[in-house]
């Protein structure tokens, strides 16, 4: 599938892809259900397909990253997840990480131009 | 709604049983605040909203494929290859132990009507079949525990750690290398041999005895056959792990040099054994149908024993000379 596209867009998917569990962390310090997540993100420019960030949802719980818990008070039952503690000090690690990550790229980058 | 279950429900079957209920439950929740925010809170939605939001979601077996994620087969790329050489194999020397042991019995039987000589026709067809299918069975189970245990794809190992370039395997000395052909030959005469071997004492052990018109020479003793059988698969089953782990490494190891000393120990027990118990031919037989000449039972049995005993004789000389190479090439690599 992914040969028949051209060479860019799948290297900018990929480059997404590397910056998507890092997004998707940031707005977890509150309890989002799926559905706010995604609007929240794209709100602030994150587009997320939402057949990638469901069952990432879930794959980052596995991972002891997030939990979840569903809410049965609302009008509907809802799944709501948040960073448990193990995800809270992954996230400040990989920021810090992509913050290095982003310095060195810059300096790349403007040698470059 | 009722389109939304059967969305539900065609993803779930797709699932592990042990997360369909917990994620159908999280979906069918998704798509409920799909339609709320598309098109305002209310009790029921038309078909075309529905669709709608259901079109976005994507298809069933998209959806479940995201959700699945990791390893979803038995045998892995990894082992794949081998897997298929090895299925050939069994597969084409299945048939042809089949084809020979089917042509054997056609022959040696006088047909009083036709049906005798269709019926077995027939048979060999469904002992083709059922010989396939427990043979392809037993491979697939074969290769997915080893896959089970050796595949590292979804597991968290880092392949780089632990791994220093010393660690590979030496290259093996000219001796030790097997060309591929030499197992897969093995291989293919081995289950030949077991197939022939079983056939013969469970089917035509069988033709004998029910069909009356039959009037073959009893050559061989269907019950010392019987009697030899169990240690004879375990020989030849020995002999098929030996070629499958020559296949595979394609290099004979200490392991292997070990095993096949073993084996021609088992093999002289099998001939010993031979030797002491119960004839395999039926000497009484070859005897009263060559009355006219001089062979009798005794000088029958006297040359048979006499045959097991250089047999014993050969493969023990065999079994001295690769033990002797045995220690002297690992002296040598004691004294490198």
């Amino acid at each position: 599938m992914t040969e028949t596209k051209k060479p860019i867009e799948g290297l900018i998917s990929e480059l997404k892809r590397g910056t998507l569990v890092l997004g998707v962390l940031s707005q977890l310090d509150k309890p989002h259900y799926g559905y706010t997540l995604v609007k929240s993100l794209a709100k602030k420019g994150m587009d997320i397909d939402k057949n990638t960030l469901y069952p990432l949802l879930r794959r980052l719980e596995k991972q002891g990253l997030l939990k979840s818990e569903w809410d049965t008070e609302g009008s509907r039952p809802r799944r709501y997840y948040q960073l448990s503690a193990e995800g809270a000090h992954t996230f400040e690690q990989l920021k810090n990480e992509w913050f290095d990550l982003q310095k060195v790229l810059q300096e790349l980058l403007q040698q470059e131009n | 709604m009722e389109l939304i279950n059967r969305y539900i429900f065609a993803i779930k079957k797709r699932l592990p049983a042990k997360m369909s209920e917990d994620i159908a439950n999280e979906i069918k929740s998704l798509l409920f605040d799909e339609l709320e925010e598309k098109f305002g809170e209310k009790e029921t939605y038309t078909k075309e909203e529905i669709e709608t939001v259901l079109k976005e979601m994507g298809p069933p077996r998209k959806v479940a494929q995201r959700y699945r994620g990791g390893k979803q087969y038995l045998i892995g790329p990894e082992i794949f290859p081998i897997f298929k050489m090895v299925t050939s194999i069994v597969l084409g020397a299945t048939t042809l132990g089949l084809v020979i042991s089917y042509i054997v019995s056609a022959f040696t039987m006088e047909s009083a009507n036709a049906w005798q000589v269709v019926e077995p026709f027939f048979g060999f067809f469904f002992s083709l079949l059922s010989a396939w299918m427990s043979a392809f069975g037993g491979l697939v189970f074969t290769f997915a525990v080893i896959d089970h245990f050796t595949n590292l794809e979804g597991k968290e190992i880092d392949l780089s750690e632990d791994w220093k370039p010393s660690d590979l395997p030496e290259l093996p000395e000219e001796k030790d290398i097997v060309p591929l052909y030499e197992p897969i030959i093995a291989l293919f005469f081995i289950i030949v041999c077991i197939i022939l071997l079983n056939s013969y004492v469970y089917t035509k052990g069988a033709f004998v005895e029910t069909i009356s018109s039959v009037t073959i020479l009893p050559i061989l003793n269907i019950d010392a056959l019987r009697n030899y059988l169990p240690i004879w698969n375990l020989s030849l089953g020995l002999s098929l792990a030996l070629e499958i782990v020559h296949l595979v490494q394609r290099r004979r190891s200490l392991f292997t040099r070990i095993f096949e000393i073993a084996l021609s120990l088992l093999s002289i027990t099998v001939l010993v054994m031979l030797l002491h118990g119960p004839i395999l031919v039926h000497f009484d037989q070859i005897a009263a149908f060559f009355s006219e000449t001089n062979l009798t039972v005794a000088s029958l049995t006297r040359n048979y024993r006499l045959i097991l005993k250089v047999m014993i004789g050969l493969t023990s000389f065999g079994m001295l000379i690769n033990i002797i190479k045995l220690i002297v090439s690992e002296a040598r690599k004691a004294n490198v």
